[in-house]
């Protein structure tokens, strides 16, 4: 009877550990990212157990027309166009599923406000693949990201 | 007699179709809770959050409640809470959202630049927005990013939500 508690606790001890263990691999994608185009900065967080993206920074935040800071003016719903760019979440809803991958998440493109299916994977620890598709993953397009690196502190 | 059946069949069907929707049902729904994030705050967005529990059968208060079919949200307004703040041109904007582990993080008002009166706005609310599946799991977590104009060094800040929407159900 011992050895069958003693078992059991050490397997759930595995069960917990490795769950654990899978929540801290998928908070390696929080952190500030920059996107090829260098024309951003996006700041991925966790809320809950799911990870978002929003732009924290924008090489050029003034729109040339209006001369305002840059609003989401291709929204598809008209009433939320003047929800402005910086701070807008572009990343939504993306799960960890243990193989460097985070999965059933949306990316949002300002530029034509469409939102597409996207998949990101982590091929090392300061880049990222960003696949956005429409429908299956091999009719899409793969963008690359680089973490941005904070300036260490000096002593 | 073909014809007959065929045209009893259309009147079942038909009828059939009349008493689903007649078995929709709507009622106003007015939530309340506060938001609160903890500072020092930072120039740009910054979160509040807040968990949502919703009881439908008694927000309707109907015992013969089964579940939403439909969700129109009618208004949110905002209040900042406590007086740390004289002047409340230090919020530019704001954006109010529903998060689950469920359905999709979903914007439901937002309002830039915001426009107080007194300590209170009411967001712009969105025609398109689908809340459905939040009210029908019942708990989910309301997310109000404040965009701040500068830098505020406070401990930790409120700010109270009311939200009203119609919600149709079976």
């Amino acid at each position: 009877m011992k050895k069958l508690v003693s078992v059991v606790l050490l397997l759930l001890a595995i069960t917990v550990s490795g769950s654990l263990i899978a929540q801290d691999d998928g908070d390696r994608l929080v952190g500030v990212w920059e996107p090829s185009h260098g024309k951003a900065k996006v700041k991925i967080e966790k809320i809950g157990t799911k990870y978002y993206g929003k732009i924290v920074w924008l090489k050029e935040p003034i729109d040339a027309e209006t001369n305002k800071p840059k609003v989401d003016k291709n929204n598809p719903d008209e009433k939320m166009r003047s929800t402005p760019l910086r701070g807008y979440r572009i990343l939504k809803d993306f799960q960890y599923t243990d193989k460097n991958e985070w999965t059933e998440g949306t990316i949002y493109d300002p530029e034509n406000g469409n939102t597409y299916s996207c998949i990101i994977k982590m091929t090392d620890e300061n880049t990222l693949d960003i696949r956005g598709f429409i429908g299956v993953s091999v009719l899409g397009r793969t963008d690359i990201w680089k973490r941005l690196k904070m300036p260490s502190k000096k002593k | 007699m073909v014809k007959n059946k065929l045209i009893i069949g259309m009147l079942v069907v038909v009828g059939m179709l009349v008493a689903s929707c007649g078995s929709k049902k709507t009622a106003d729904v007015n939530l309340e809770t506060t938001v609160i994030a903890e500072g020092p705050f930072f120039e740009g967005g910054n979160s509040f959050m807040a968990p949502i529990t919703i009881n439908m059968k008694e927000q309707v208060n109907d015992e013969t409640f089964e579940e939403v079919t439909g969700v129109k949200v009618t208004g949110v307004e905002i209040t900042i809470v406590g007086n740390e703040f004289d002047d409340l041109s230090i919020f530019n904007s704001a954006s109010f959202q529903f998060v689950s582990d469920v359905s999709p993080m979903t914007t439901v008002a937002i309002m830039n630049p915001l426009a107080f009166q007194g300590k209170s706005a009411n967001l712009v609310t969105s025609d398109e927005v689908e809340l459905t599946t939040f009210f029908n799991e019942s708990e989910f977590t309301a997310l109000l990013d404040l965009d701040f104009t500068e830098y505020a060094e406070i401990e930790s800040m409120s700010v109270n939500v009311k939200m009203n929407f119609k919600v149709e159900y079976k």
